[in-house]
């Protein structure tokens, strides 16, 4: 089930704001969730948490989507190129990133197997379970 | 604990950067131009590519059909510079801080 929310004023930066609109409108809420440091903006307007630092980077949880089967998929790397961000490699963990005006986007999921196991595929599934 | 979290972050640009850098290396680079000759009272017009080589300015023909997808490598180069004059830019910014800190 999924909440729907109205703020008076948006808590984000205006890139942020965009890129959450952005997977938002591809569905990617169904199946993903905003993690890290970037929630806080949100429970400080909801719930008058108090906390000031931001990182520069975004991450996205998204173990329910490999879990579920059911949907359609995204392509996460095409959406996010179109509003331009550029992809990324890190070399030391084979992770690919996302990045635009210097913020780091990553989408997070468990690593089955161990640590040296490749994670999601980019084109992930749409309509899992939410968590 | 402030300067720790600069100090991560000075990594994480610098990671950031090198791997900006190492994506620029492998994408197309300079400027399309579209050129115009006459010839026998006809006008034709081609696109090429123009870019430095080892000091040296090239012009390269581009055949019409492979110009949009040039077009789109140019377009993301470009993208990939930006972001990486942002990461540069920030990696002063915090060097000069942590200078300061000691």
């Amino acid at each position: 089930m999924m909440t729907k929310l109205t703020l008076s004023k948006a808590p984000y930066p205006e890139d942020v704001e965009v890129l959450l609109k952005t997977l938002f409108g591809a569905g990617f809420f169904q199946s993903g969730v905003l993690i890290g440091s970037w929630v806080m903006p949100l429970y400080r307007k909801l719930f008058g948490l108090q906390y000031a630092l931001k990182t520069f980077d975004i991450d996205f949880a998204v173990e329910a989507a490999v879990a579920g089967r059911s949907g359609g998929i995204i392509d996460l790397e095409k959406i996010l190129v179109d509003v331009g961000y550029v992809i990324l490699t890190d070399y030391d963990t084979g992770l690919r990133k996302f990045s635009k005006g210097g913020f780091e986007v990553e989408f997070l999921c468990h690593r089955r197997g161990g640590r040296d196991i490749p994670k999601l595929d980019l084109k992930h599934e749409k309509n899992a379970t939410s968590f | 604990m402030i300067s720790d979290m600069l100090r991560e972050e000075l990594v994480r640009c610098r990671k950031m950067s090198a791997s900006i850098e190492q994506a620029l290396s492998s994408l197309s680079k300079g400027s399309l131009h579209l050129r115009s000759k006459d010839y026998k009272g006809k006008s034709y017009s081609y696109h090429y590519l123009k870019f430095r080589e080892r000091g040296k300015n090239v012009s390269r023909h581009i055949p019409s059909g492979q110009v949009e997808e040039l077009r789109k490598q140019l377009q993301t180069r470009k993208n990939y510079e930006q972001e990486l004059k942002t990461y540069r830019a920030r990696i002063r910014y915090l060097e000069k801080i942590l200078r300061h800190q000691g």
